[in-house]
């Protein structure tokens, strides 16, 4: 009998020991309890769409004026322009007023001083939106992921935000005014007509 | 003690440690991924070359694409007494442990074109914008493909973060074009061999596919290697990253439609010159330095050699 006891304190003790011992618990939850906290990259583009480019939308150059010194002054001009690597690809953060003569599926052709820019409206693609104003950085972000996620949901929203309404009143013959992204390789002449990332577009 | 044994005795020592700072220059280990694939070979050495030629010595240690094996080098390199660690992750999460480690024992780390998921760890993290880079190979495969076609991805280590910013930056073009279908996408892990596995296997599924995304000139290589046996090499565009040797030369001869070129020289050099740098007293660096990276095609395949730019 008390042998039988002895035995059953014995296996009672290991459980107790070995459930206490072994926690089983989600991945999952144990990275969200680490304090690791998932970096929120379309929250992030939301807030420099709408509010951070907004506050520095004096850092957007004339288009005209910068075409102008590119052809006069190119060392100035590109000196305005930002990117988060040394290469070839620049950008810059233009503003512009023009006349739309033509629409189409993919672009608002504009005429801004006899010179042809387009203004994207389907294919919203690259860093453009990201790099043009130089406020974002790359010592911002934990990862580079995070950094190109921000990329790709700016590009996003400008999709989803930006355009709708511009597409659907835009018309030839109305003046539209513009803040966007301008690419530019700086190993090459700029081409003849430009296009232009579209972050904020008013039909006048 | 007599003032002037005292002096005596200061002066010798002083003299002595000076020696010995001339007799052992400060040592430098190069801790990389893998010597399996050439790409990281060369980046090694360029490393270690720059690091003799700034008067230190270096050694190279393999981690073979495991994480363990490289908190063992880690572990040998600090109780070794290495002033600086120029280092190729193999895991962007599971390496912080490792970065942290050497950081804690006061020994700098300089990562090389690969990142680790932290940022303060390194002292600084030179890394090629695979994402960048990407973008524009996804521009080239659209038109090549001319907007339209079934395609397969090959991805490398999935818990790399330049195999997901090389797929992502692909993708933010491919992506908008709904007539491109990627009918498979699978890991080869960066390696030719299994590359060749995996889109032999894919082929028996999908026969009539166009195009070919790989994440590094190994993986496209070995991918080219199954569509040749299968007799499809001529037809499917296949594309890789990295700007390897073998890559470069399947791009003259017609074979590869593309790849990128990442600079291993100068980012291997920028590591060891930043660990110069460190030795002398700077502290400010970048901490992610991103380095651009440089679509190489048929086009202007005449700029390009092997890891770089014709000089």
């Amino acid at each position: 009998m008390k042998k039988g006891i002895k035995y059953i304190v014995l296996a009672a003790l290991i459980v107790l020991t070995g459930y206490n011992s072994i926690y089983i618990r989600k991945l999952s939850d144990v990275q969200n309890a680490s304090g690791a906290q998932r970096f929120d990259a379309a929250a992030y583009a939301r807030h420099f769409l709408h509010t951070t480019l907004p506050a520095h939308a004096d850092r957007a150059i004339d288009l005209a004026q910068l075409t102008h010194s590119l052809a006069t002054d190119p060392a100035k001009a590109w000196s305005a322009s930002h990117a988060l690597n040394d290469g070839n690809n620049r950008y810059f953060l233009v503003k512009g007023q023009g006349r739309i003569t033509r629409v189409d599926s993919e672009y608002a052709y504009l005429d801004i001083q006899d010179k042809p820019v387009l203004l994207a409206t389907r294919y919203i693609i690259g860093t453009a939106a990201r790099d043009a104003s130089g406020l974002i950085s790359v010592d911002d972000f934990t990862t580079t992921m995070d950094m190109n996620t921000v990329s790709e949901e700016l590009n996003k929203l400008i999709r989803k935000e930006v355009l709708p309404s511009f597409t659907t009143a835009a018309k030839p013959g109305e003046n539209v005014s513009f803040i966007g992204a301008l690419e530019l390789q700086q190993n090459k002449t700029p081409p003849d007509t430009l296009e232009i990332t579209p972050l904020n577009l008013i039909i006048q | 003690m007599k003032p002037l044994t005292f002096a005596i005795l200061t002066s010798l020592l002083l003299t002595g440690c000076g020696r010995h700072d001339q007799q052992h220059p400060k040592k430098i280990a190069i801790i990389v991924s893998t010597l399996n694939n050439p790409w990281f070979v060369f980046l090694a050495q360029t490393a270690a070359k720059k690091a003799t030629d700034l008067g230190y010595s270096s050694r190279i240690f393999d981690s073979q694409n495991n994480t363990d094996l490289e908190s063992d080098h880690f572990d040998n390199a600090i109780a070794s007494g290495y002033d600086a660690i120029l280092f190729n992750p193999t895991d962007a999460q599971g390496s912080v442990t490792n970065v942290k480690k050497a950081k804690d024992a006061g020994i700098p780390v300089f990562c090389m074109d690969r990142e680790i998921n932290s940022k303060d760890a390194a002292t600084s993290q030179i890394l090629s914008d695979s994402y960048s880079a990407c973008i524009d190979l996804g521009k080239l495969f659209v038109s090549t493909l001319h907007k339209k076609g079934s395609y397969v991805e090959l991805l490398g280590i999935v818990s790399d973060n330049n195999t997901w910013n090389r797929s992502n930056g692909f993708h933010s073009v491919v992506d908008n074009y709904p007539q491109l279908k990627m009918v498979a996408r699978q890991a080869a892990d960066f390696d030719r061999n299994k590359a060749m596995e995996v889109m032999e296997s894919i082929l028996q599924a999908h026969p009539d596919i166009d195009g070919v995304f790989c994440g590094n000139d190994a993986m496209a290589m070995g991918a080219w290697q199954a569509l040749t046996a299968a007799g499809k090499a001529g037809h499917v565009k296949v594309i890789g990253f990295d700007g390897a040797d073998d890559a470069i030369r399947s791009i003259k001869e017609g074979k590869l439609t593309a790849t990128a070129m990442q600079f291993p020289k100068r980012i291997a050099e920028l590591a060891a010159g930043d660990a110069d740098e460190y030795f002398k007293g700077r502290r400010d660096f970048a901490k992610k330095l991103p380095i651009p990276v440089e679509v190489v095609s048929a086009h202007n395949i005449d700029n390009y050699t092997a890891y770089g730019k014709k000089e």
